[in-house]
């Protein structure tokens, strides 16, 4: 079992295999232990409530998922209070996904949780889905690095930031070491689908982030490219469907990976993956 | 719930674009208006279906064949197999006295298995032409009321046209949103206790990705395989 382990932002992992922001939830304990795997990242929180975006929601595309959910979550009162109490009995690990409107938003939710049990926080700035303080934040390299700075002083726990395909990874990655733990790359890629009998595009809110198989090579294009930009632990992630997958971000430099929309295809996958891991490498 | 390969026993068309899929699983208990997942081959995401009927181990599922993934199962010979997630969601809330039920095409579907457990019960079927009625002999002992738009059985129109007469117990609906919508209205001028069961595309399920939310009334969103998929009507918006 050891073997499996991976140190990362100062953190023992038991294997690789996360589960990724807002694919999963407590029942799927139900299917498997959730405790067999390297960790779980929090569906991403934000200071107040927020309702998300108008239905519909989710839309399978050819090789893909499309979603556009826009950060719907219970804010950090209710997330602290009732969601983290049963996560933090799922898996030791728990990595806190944060994102804010404002930089205020997410110094309060990093202040707010550091007294917590939590393990790392990541930093979602490449939401597709929202208007405000989502992927534009990460394109505002300025704002982004103050944000970053700030944190630095305000964390006691690994900051991991999350970063899209969109972002000018050349630029970002070596402005971010200085202030980070890690960075997860990708997080879902904008796009949009049509549905030609109404002529309307397929998703409430027009336009969302495709996940899945399709992008899991612009994946693997954005963790091999980061890798030569910083020395910080990266952790892949985007169309992770089976265990050459995660074999193929291992080998372009990732510490670790996310399982993402696979776990709504298979709900075993991520118990599947750390068992192949065990049978293979052991 | 339970995530488990099963058998199918039968998978043949019953009427027109509609298959009756019966598969091997033991689900322990199930109500009226629950669904399950199905995941068909070549889909990255699962599809939701009214548990049609279960009875002795065999899950009965009608489905009308819509897009990508009703397609697939209907490649699904006996002896194949498919992943099942289920039981999922709340279901009917089952009143003892008299119930009446207004089913509009394949919304039928979750009323098979009331069949089991509710005997003083007035049916209105709607359907668009007689060919898509099936399995009607199962109903035998309730009170059958049949629509169809073009007037090719029973009588002309649509089951909402009963809306004027229909007694004042509580009504469980299923079916397209014109008719969930008329439905709604009703309930909300009428200030009655009207149970819809609403489809809406779904990602995991369980929770998780927050895909399946309808607009609550009151504002906010409700989730499908939290919340629902049955309704009070006068607290949604479809």
């Amino acid at each position: 079992m050891k073997r499996l382990e991976v140190q990362a932002f100062g953190v023992t992992f038991r294997n690789p295999i996360l589960l990724a922001s807002g694919t999963w939830s407590p029942r799927l304990n139900e299917l498997y232990p959730l405790s067999m795997l390297g960790g779980l990242v929090t569906k991403t929180i934000t200071v107040e409530p927020r309702e998300g975006n108008p239905p519909p929601r989710i839309w399978e595309t050819e090789h893909g998922v499309l979603n556009s959910i826009g950060l719907e979550n219970p804010g950090i009162d209710r997330f602290i209070d009732k969601v983290l109490p049963e996560l933090e009995q799922l898996n030791p690990i728990i990595i806190v996904s944060i994102a804010g409107s404002k930089p205020e938003e997410f110094y309060t939710l990093v202040e707010r949780l550091n007294p917590t049990n939590v393990t790392a926080y990541e930093i979602n700035v490449s939401c597709p889905n929202v208007t405000r303080g989502g992927i534009e934040l990460g394109k505002d390299t300025t704002s982004l690095l103050d944000i970053a700075r700030n944190l630095r002083e305000l964390s006691h726990k690994p900051l991991i930031y999350k970063l899209s395909i969109v972002h000018d990874i050349d630029q970002i990655v070596p402005l971010l070491t200085p202030y980070a733990d890690g960075f997860t790359l990708i997080n879902s890629v904008p796009a949009m689908a049509i549905d030609l009998q109404t002529r309307r595009p397929q998703l409430g809110n027009v336009t969302g982030g495709l996940s899945g198989p399709s992008i899991k090579p612009i994946a693997l294009y954005a963790v091999h490219k980061a890798k030569k930009l910083t020395h910080l632990p990266i952790i892949g992630c985007g169309g992770v469907s089976k265990l050459e997958d995660v074999l193929e971000f291992i080998t372009v430099g990732a510490s670790l990976v996310q399982v993402g929309s696979a776990n709504f295809n298979h709900p075993l996958i991520g118990k599947e993956l750390v068992e192949g891991l065990m049978e293979n490498l052991i | 719930m339970q995530y488990v390969k099963v058998k199918v026993i039968k998978n043949s068309k019953v009427a027109a674009q509609i298959f009756e899929l019966q598969v091997e699983v033991d689900l322990g208990h199930v109500k009226p208006g629950q669904f399950v997942l199905l995941y068909p081959k070549g889909c990255l995401l699962p599809r939701p279906f009214s548990i049609g009927d279960y009875v002795d181990n065999v899950l009965t599922i009608f489905y009308k064949v819509v897009g990508k993934g009703t397609r697939e199962l209907t490649k699904l010979q006996p002896t194949a197999s498919i992943y099942l997630l289920g039981p999922l969601g709340n279901g009917f809330d089952i009143p003892t006295h008299h119930i009446n039920v207004i089913a509009g095409g394949i919304g039928i579907a979750p009323f098979f298995l009331l069949k089991r457990v509710a005997d003083d019960v007035t049916l209105v079927w709607g359907v668009k032409t007689k060919d898509e009625f099936f399995g009607l002999e199962r109903f035998k002992g309730w009170d059958i009321h049949l629509y169809t738009e073009d007037g090719s059985h029973g009588m002309q129109g649509m089951a909402t046209d009963c809306l004027n007469t229909i007694s004042k117990d509580t009504i469980l609906a299923c079916g397209p949103i014109e008719m969930l919508n008329q439905l709604i209205d009703f309930a909300i001028s009428n200030n009655r206790y009207v149970q819809v069961l609403v489809e809406q595309r779904m990602g995991c399920g369980i929770g998780a990705c927050r895909g399946c939310a309808i607009r609550r009334r009151a504002g906010g969103y409700f989730h499908l395989c939290e919340d629902g998929p049955v309704f009070d009507a006068r607290t949604i918006v479809l």
